[in-house]
């Protein structure tokens, strides 16, 4: 009976066999997903881990494009870098006058915001930072006679900069830290590498500062994560999806001097000379500059939530404002997943 | 002529037992799925839709709709408001979908290819109504996958349906009520 | 015994399975493999929980309703429900990103999503 079944319904039973087949390689298929071409490195520049991924390109061609962003970011750091004795800061700080030609943009917007936030953010604060050193070896907590006489030289009004010359200058004694923009200006360079060899995407960490360009794996957004404070490096207290931008953070637990049962952070009040007092544990600032993202982000952090969203709005910025009660706060066009025990803000 | 004759009463009793018979494989249907853990939520193999496809070749319009409003009563009962919108939801549309092909009766088709094709329309409804009553988008990501297991649902009942109609077509009450898929004028 | 099947029923079949591949790769994430995974509870379309599962130490019981989930660190599951069709509850433990359980009679889904293999960390 069997047999005469299966010749007669041979046909059906094929066909039906086929079918599965068919349904069966679909549903494997289905665990394929498109990538793009790709190649990555990572070195240490500007004191910190650099960590490059870029998208359509691979091979040779791949490293020579990464190779070049590595010495974009080199040369960023020679040119900006006060700790470097050829750098325009190192000239600045030295002789109170230097050619900053190159980086214009770069001391127009430093001086811009020094004025826009009030003099929280202020560069000259080098000559305190240069006394806590806090993220060195060095790192101590001054007396507050050194401190007194240090903010003397904390002005930024005295830092000016001429357009036409392209030259900066400084008062006797003031000292320049670059080291607030630093990362996301690099990331600025980065990018022009990016342009001009026509890679289709990539996602670039200057230490904390991520620069997100071009398309991957066929999205046009990347996932950055913020990091929690509290936890380990891989932790995150929330994922953000970004497209084209650069991320920055400024917080209070990345370079910290502990002493005494108190900690200090890395970021000094231009005013008070001490590390800024604030509930907020750390700012994410989202900006198509990363000159921008890395500046806004010490500017929020020193000047707290009310302001700091103040200034955003007038820079075209995105923020989040991570507060020590974990609780988050942040600007409206953002697409973030909190996880964990972080939650919104809510008053 | 009378309104009710030898031939009504024999209908309803005929319609009557595909019904009951429907509801008996609809009652197996659920009865299996634990057995059947990889599909997706509210995907069934399909086996009440024999009936369904068997009246919608051999009887008409009106018997095949009987027949699934009469199951989605009984789901009603049974199983819930929600379960019935979705069992009526996936059951006209399905139903309909397999009357117009046969109507069409396009050369090229058998009865597989209409089952296929009332099985998908099936959970695609039923897909439907569900993301109407939860609200949300989120369930239509199980469309791929239930389309596929439409197919292979489609083809089986489209088998046994198949095998079924030339069987029945020997017994007498058949003969009186319908015909055969193929042979049956509009 | 008469053919069966036809051309055009494979013709159908074929062009449905190609559609279900097409939606398939149209909407498929990267499936990354995942640190974190957390589980998002819907009622009624609204999100109405989101668990970390991964920072969960103890199991947590949520009662939405006539809905008992029951969210611990290995997985997200509807224990009781007072729903007919008992399919939510039969869905069993969900923990990779992309399961899925809904109780369709209480308006009330389960989700679990892989946070994305994140593509770099701002701190």
């Amino acid at each position: 009976m069997s047999n005469v079944f299966i010749k007669h319904n041979k046909r059906i039973l094929l066909f039906t066999a086929e079918t599965a087949i068919l349904a069966l390689t679909m549903l494997l298929l289905s665990s394929c997903s498109i990538k793009s071409e790709s190649a990555g490195s990572s070195a240490f520049l500007m004191g910190t881990v650099v960590s490059e991924k870029i998208y359509g390109k691979s091979g040779a061609e791949g490293e020579k494009i990464l190779e070049e962003i590595e010495e974009s970011i080199s040369d960023c750091e020679n040119k900006i870098s006060w700790r470097i004795s050829s750098s325009d800061t190192a000239v600045l700080n030295e002789s109170g006058t230097a050619d900053v030609t190159g980086s214009e943009e770069l001391w127009e917007t430093v001086c811009r915001l020094y004025r826009d936030t009030g003099g929280s953010f202020d560069v000259t604060v080098g000559k305190l930072t240069t006394l806590w050193n806090i993220g060195t070896e060095d790192a101590r907590i001054p007396s507050e006679s050194e401190i007194k006489e240090a903010l003397k030289y904390v002005d930024g009004s005295q830092l000016t900069f001429n357009t036409d010359e392209g030259m900066v200058n400084a008062a006797t004694g003031q000292f320049i830290d670059l080291g607030a923009v630093g990362k996301g200006y690099a990331c600025d360079r980065a990018r022009e590498v990016l342009k001009e060899n026509g890679v289709e995407g990539a996602c670039i960490a200057v230490g904390g500062s991520v620069l997100c360009y071009g398309t991957h794996d066929g999205k046009n957004t990347y996932s950055v994560g913020v990091r929690d404070p509290e936890g380990s490096v891989n932790d995150c207290l929330a994922v953000i999806t970004v497209s084209e931008c650069v991320v920055s953070t400024s917080g209070d637990y990345e370079h910290v001097l502990k002493q005494d049962g108190n900690k200090y952070h890395h970021i000094i009040d231009t005013k008070t000379g001490y590390p800024v007092q604030t509930d907020l544990a750390g700012v994410t600032v989202i900006s198509s500059s990363g000159l921008l993202s890395d500046a806004l982000s010490t500017a929020c952090f020193s000047l707290g939530e009310n302001d700091g969203r103040k200034l955003l709005d007038k820079y075209g910025a995105e923020g989040i404002f991570v507060y020590h009660d974990k609780t988050i706060s942040f600007t409206d066009g953002i697409n973030i997943k909190l996880q964990g025990e972080y939650h919104e803000k809510t008053d | 002529m009378p309104l009710r004759t030898e031939k009504t009463y024999s209908k309803v009793a005929y319609l009557g037992i595909l019904g009951a018979l429907t509801i008996v494989l609809s009652i197996m249907e659920n009865a299996i799925m634990p057995a059947l853990p990889f599909m997706p939520p509210g995907a069934k193999p399909g086996l009440s839709n024999i009936v369904v496809m068997f009246a919608a070749s051999t009887l008409g319009l009106q018997e095949t709709l009987l027949i699934v409003v009469f199951k989605s009563l009984f789901v009603l009962i049974t199983r819930g408001g929600s379960a019935f919108l979705m069992s009526i939801s996936g059951g006209l549309l399905s139903s309909l979908t397999a009357l117009i092909l046969i109507r069409m009766d396009m050369k090229n088709i058998s009865l597989i290819g209409i089952s296929v094709a009332a099985a998908v329309v099936h959970n695609i409804g039923q897909l439907l109504m569900s993301a109407l009553l939860t609200h949300t988008l989120m369930l239509l990501d199980y469309l791929p996958l239930l389309m596929i297991f439409g197919v292979v649902s489609g083809v089986i009942t489209g088998v046994i349906v198949s095998l079924v109609i030339p069987a029945v077509s020997q017994v007498q009450t058949h003969k009186y009520f319908g015909g055969v898929y193929g042979e049956k004028s509009k | 015994m008469k053919k069966l099947i036809k051309t055009g029923d494979m013709i159908l079949i074929v062009f449905i399975l190609a559609i279900s591949l097409g939606l398939l790769l149209i909407r498929l994430p990267a499936r990354a493999d995942t640190r974190n995974v957390y589980a998002e509870i819907l009622v009624d379309g609204e999100v109405a929980y989101e668990i970390d599962l991964s920072r969960l130490s103890e199991e947590r019981i949520i009662r939405l309703g006539s809905c008992t989930i029951c969210a611990g660190h290995e997985g997200v599951e509807f224990i009781e429900s007072d729903c007919p069709d008992q399919i939510c509850v039969q869905s069993g433990q969900l923990s990779r990103p992309g399961d899925m359980a809904a109780c369709v009679p209480n308006k009330t889904m389960i989700r679990i999503v892989g946070s994305e293999e994140m593509d770099a960390v701002t701190y």
